[in-house]
């Protein structure tokens, strides 16, 4: 058995590994990509390859200044802002699909989206990013999922005890009478109509050095605490009971992972607004290619994740350049279908 | 190692599932947990293993359970729930390694010991050829297998099971349940299941607890607790309680007739029987309202069980000998008392062709005789070629010969 | 769960949020004060409020915005601009100039590649761009008036900047005059202001603090919607049939496509005066909605369909 699983464990290293390299292949080749090119639309005038190059290993005084600011600092903290909020958001989909057991569940099920968009509406609408300063639609949207999150699981817990079925509903009815208010504001809105609902689409548009600083300290330290808590969540897929029969404290695990997965999305969201499809499907493929198991779920969740919406962000930006898609609907563009064939393979499965 | 149970008593909401349950287990006991559905059966073991929160004492060794992490009781019980639904693709060793989670920090990876114990796990229950596959592609036994190897793996000194066998064929059934009695004599831990098949927990359990709307109906061995007035009164059925021909423990046989509390208010009919062949003529002609006696039969003839099941004045006689002139005129007796006889088609001998000769004291009386002869006489004949004659004479004196048992019941019916 | 334990969960968590807090507040400010530093150039404060160091003399103008570009060509600079956003299609030579994407969400990458020495927002933009551009050393100057003085006053600001003060004196005084010669002749408090109902799209129309309410109010019209809650509403047809607006305009442009055909179909609508004496006018969208010189055309066009006696064509 030692043998045994020690042949599975190098097999997890090894494709962990392959996933790590893949994602520096994208980033480097990520960065050669966009409205400027090398690769790409090349308007209004194409970088060279060689420009890129010299760049990256700082020689970029060889080249006009603009080509050092557009890929250092623009493109450069995009991508890694893509990687983190897209392994953000597909470890927040491993844990919600593993503590509800549903296939169906996302980062954002129970509420967080719906209450992140209510504090970016309050934000933009009353102009606070003008007299407050630019983050205070990224702190309002974070404060709205994390008041939402607590707010549910109040709501939810009874005598010490959620039931996951119980949370699930309440987040969905509640999620949905922040939609609700979100959509009102939107109404009433004027001028700022606009800004929220380009906000609400997602978009990696605000990413600075600030902002992956940020990003980064918050979204790293949630993954790797969460995976810690790989075991619990391997025993929390088998049921409530089975979990507690085999000595995990499903109460107090589900409320740790739930704040954590809410701070690591919450983060995510702030940043970059409502994009779906990441959360929801990444974990779905990994899990048919490497197994349930979360020991390896995670952290090629993470990666795959990563490596997914730094490319459907690319993909955003260059595709119509100089006009920008959302990056939401790539993602939805790509998930919606895949959705699809996942329903009709479970379908089939169960006859 | 010691589980003992005081005053535990559950509530769900309003309603009270268990109350004043007590009772106490010692290392190598199998316990049989029984009782009709909603006797709660499943909520005593949920309490035990502390999913439940219930009032009163379960002490492990003399620790209650109720100050104990969830970890540090996975660690002393295991529990094998009655099914288990995996949609997610985990390998058979996977999951029995997950039995080893109670004992494993956040922060360490498996040790060797850890393998060593699921190994041993495996090989107890007999899945290592297993190991490799995905746990929902296997049959129900092998999945009931696996999970108590996981159970096994947490290193257990209490196993609980709820309804271990209730969905798998009757070779599986015995397969598991062998399996865990070998494990709780050999491996000295404490077994409670939970069992829906009487004979099944009577089998297999030293001990057996039967409860009854929450409460403990009886409790002790199996002989003191399987009896059919115990049967009768949480079951409502009736039934015989046998001896097991191998290992004489209680087997129950539940009684598939329902009982007749209506007065007999018909005609007697007086069946002369033997051999198994009485007990459906019994049975048809009680069920047509008729009051029935018979005789004389050996008492172990299962015709004689029969009638003394169906509260049937019988005649018995003691086993392998001739039928006396007492039994005999027993007999007569209570064919004069009869309206109608009836012969069904039994195997006669020297021993009881006294019976034959009944009939025709019958016919003497005017009781009208019926003769069932569905198959050659030649067959049933044991007394060297006298029962032709006396059919015959029978016949001559006016009985009725009739092939078949409905037709004997149309003739007395008319 | 025990008291000592759920006060100090309370104090972590409390001290988490507290943190991240401060970070943003922190962060948010440092970003805040950092300016463009440029040696020479002007100080001017732009609609928001936002005191920016504009270069002497711009070479390579960016605009965000379609009244943007307007007021920039308009005032002569129409030669220096080296990208426009997509919707910037007046004047003509604005239709050949790069594109740089909408105004809600411009190309960062092409902005700077075209190394521009200035950048003309509107409040179409959201602040966190502007920001963006200003952290990559860009000068950015916002234009956002909120009545049509504030539009004259930008293309002077412009021309200010663009060293092109005659050229823009000139225009806004011509401007001046033209409004003048219809506010003197509407603004007279007994002339009888008909009830006019304006639409920029399909059952959204103009209220209070809009340009639009401003323009038929200056055109010598009672807009119905003058009292709706926001600047831009949306109507129901019991509100204009209740109305009953003696004049009905309607918009026409590149996401509109109202006919006059659908405004007479509308449930109710055939009992409303407008549509019985078939005044149901257009206009181009582009010159009453964009923040740009043309709105004094718009205000002619409306003078002249609200009070044609007194504006023949």
């Amino acid at each position: 058995m030692k043998i045994y699983f020690e042949k599975k464990y190098l097999k997890w290293n090894l494709t962990l590994i392959g996933l790590l390299m893949t994602l520096f292949f994208t980033l480097i080749i990520t960065i050669t990509i966009g409205s400027v090119g090398p690769i790409g639309s090349g308007n209004p005038e194409r970088i060279p390859m060689q420009a890129v190059w010299d760049i990256l290993i700082g020689k970029s005084h060889l080249w006009p200044d603009p080509y050092k600011t557009i890929i250092m600092d623009i493109r450069l903290p995009r991508i890694l802002l893509a990687a983190l909020v897209g392994c953000a958001l597909a470890v927040s989909g491993v844990v919600m699909q593993g503590i509800f057991r549903n296939p169906m569940a996302d980062p954002f099920i129970i509420g967080l989206s719906s209450g992140a968009a209510v504090g970016a509406s309050i934000s933009i609408l009353m102009g606070l990013s003008i007299s407050i300063g630019i983050y205070s639609t990224p702190f309002l949207a974070f404060v709205g999922a994390g008041l939402t999150v607590f707010g549910v699981y109040i709501i939810a817990r009874s005598r010490e005890k959620v039931r996951a079925e119980t949370l699930l509903l309440t987040g969905i009815a509640i999620g949905s009478f922040l939609t609700a208010v979100t959509s009102f504001l939107m109404y009433m809105a004027n001028e700022q109509f606009r800004f929220l609902f380009f906000w609400l689409l997602g978009g990696l548009h605000k990413a600075s050095w600030n902002t992956v600083a940020i990003a980064f300290s918050l979204i790293l330290l949630g993954v790797v605490i969460i995976q810690f808590f790989a075991r619990d969540l391997n025993a929390m897929v088998l049921g409530e009971e089975p979990a507690m029969h085999l000595g995990i404290d499903t109460v107090s695990v589900k409320k740790i992972l739930i704040i954590i997965s809410s701070l690591i999305a919450g983060t995510a969201v702030a940043f970059t607004g409502i994009i779906g499809f990441v959360g929801l499907i990444t974990p779905h493929i990994m899990r048919i290619l490497v197994g349930p198991n979360h020991r390896i779920l995670l952290p090629a969740s993470a990666l795959a994740g990563a490596i997914f919406l730094i490319w459907s962000d690319t993909i955003a930006r260059t595709i119509l350049s100089p006009t920008e898609i959302p990056v939401g609907i790539i993602t939805a563009f790509c998930g919606a279908p895949f959705f699809v064939y996942l329903l009709q393979k479970s379908k089939k499965g169960k006859r | 190692m010691l589980l003992k149970i005081a005053d535990l008593s559950f509530s769900y909401q309003s309603s009270k599932i268990l109350d004043d349950i007590t009772f106490e287990v010692k290392s190598g006991v199998f316990l049989g947990v029984m009782g009709p559905n909603g006797s709660g059966k499943t909520t005593l073991l949920r309490c035990i293993s502390n999913v439940l929160s219930p009032r009163g004492t379960v002490l492990i060794n003399g620790r209650d359970t109720k100050g104990q992490s969830k970890k540090e009781i996975a660690k002393k019980i295991g529990f094998v729930p009655q099914t288990s639904n995996i949609d997610f693709e985990f390998t058979v060793s996977e999951l029995v390694l997950m039995g080893r989670t109670p004992h494993m920090g956040r922060f360490k990876s498996e040790s060797t010991y850890d393998f060593e114990i699921v190994d041993k796990a495996m090989k107890l229950t007999n899945i290592q050829h297993l190991s490799e596959r995905a746990f929902d592609e296997l049959s129900g036994g092998e999945k009931q297998r696996v999970i108590i190897a996981r159970a096994l793996a947490q290193e257990p000194k209490i196993l609980l099971l709820d309804e271990p066998t209730v969905h798998l064929d009757i070779s599986c059934q015995l397969e598991i349940l062998n399996l865990v009695k070998n494990l709780c004599e050999q491996e000295r831990i404490i077994v409670i299941s939970v069992f829906h098949d009487l004979n099944l927990a009577s089998q297999y359990s030293n001990k057996l607890i039967l409860l009854n709307r929450g409460r403990i109906f009886s409790e002790g061995f199996p002989d003191k607790v399987l009896t059919s007035e115990n049967i009768r009164s949480i079951y409502q059925i009736e039934a015989i309680i046998k001896r097991h021909p191998i290992n004489n423990v209680p087997y129950v046989i539940p009684f598939l007739y329902a009982k007749n509390d209506k007065k007999m208010k018909g005609p007697t009919v007086h069946v002369i029987c033997g051999g198994g062949s009485g007990t459906p003529a019994m049975k048809l002609l009680l069920d047509n309202g008729l009051k029935v006696t018979c005789g004389v039969l050996d008492v172990l003839d299962s015709d004689f069980e029969a009638a003394r099941n169906f509260k049937i004045p019988v005649v018995g006689e003691i086993p392998f000998s001739q039928i006396t002139n007492e039994s005999n005129k027993a007999n007569i007796d209570l064919i004069k008392k009869a309206d109608f006889v009836i012969v069904t088609d039994f195997p006669v001998g020297p021993g009881n062709l006294k019976n034959i000769e009944a009939a025709g004291v019958a016919l003497d009386f005017n009781i009208p005789v019926t003769i069932i002869e569905s198959s050659s006489v030649y067959q049933r004949d044991f007394t060297q070629r006298n029962l032709e004659e006396y059919f015959k004479r029978l016949k001559e004196k006016g009985a009725i010969f009739v092939k078949n048992l409905e037709n004997a019941l149309k003739g007395v019916l008319t | 769960m025990n008291k000592r334990k759920r006060i100090t969960k309370l104090a972590a968590i409390a001290m988490t949020c507290i943190l991240i807090l401060a970070a943003f507040i922190v962060i948010s400010y440092v970003t805040q004060f950092k300016k463009s530093e440029r040696q020479t150039g002007f100080t001017v404060i732009d609609d928001y409020g936002r005191v920016v160091t504009a270069p002497k003399n711009p070479q390579r103008i960016i605009s965000l915005a379609p009244g943007c570009t307007e007021i920039i060509f308009a005032v002569g600079l129409g030669t220096r601009v080296i990208g426009v956003d997509d919707y910037s299609n007046y004047p003509e030579a604005a239709k050949n100039i790069t594109k740089i994407g909408s105004y809600l969400n411009p190309n960062l990458e092409v902005i700077v590649s075209l190394e521009p020495d200035l950048i003309l927002a509107s409040d179409m933009t959201s602040k966190e761009y502007i920001t963006s551009l200003e952290e990559k050393k860009l000068t950015v100057f916002v234009l956002a008036p909120k009545a049509i003085q504030g539009i004259i006053r930008d293309v002077r600001l412009v021309g200010i900047i663009g060293n092109k003060t005659r050229e823009a004196d000139n225009l806004t005084n011509s401007l001046e005059q033209r409004i003048n010669a219809i506010t003197s002749k509407t603004s007279n408090s007994s002339l009888y202001r008909p009830k006019v109902y304006v639409e920029y799209y399909s059952y959204w129309t103009y209220g209070p603090g809009s340009f639009g309410n401003d323009l038929i109010s200056m055109a010598g019209g009672k807009n119905i919607s003058a009292t709706t809650a926001t600047a831009y509403s949306e109507i129901t047809n019991e509100f204009v049939v209740a109305s009953d607006p003696e004049l009905i305009v309607f918009t026409v442009g590149l996401h509109t496509s109202t006919t006059i055909k659908d405004i007479k179909s509308r449930t109710g609508w055939d009992k409303v005066g407008a549509v019985q004496n078939n005044k149901i006018y257009t206009i181009d969208d582009d010159i009453i909605s964009r923040a740009g010189p043309r709105i004094v055309d718009a205000l002619e066009q409306l003078a002249k369909l609200i009070h044609p006696d007194l504006f023949p064509s």
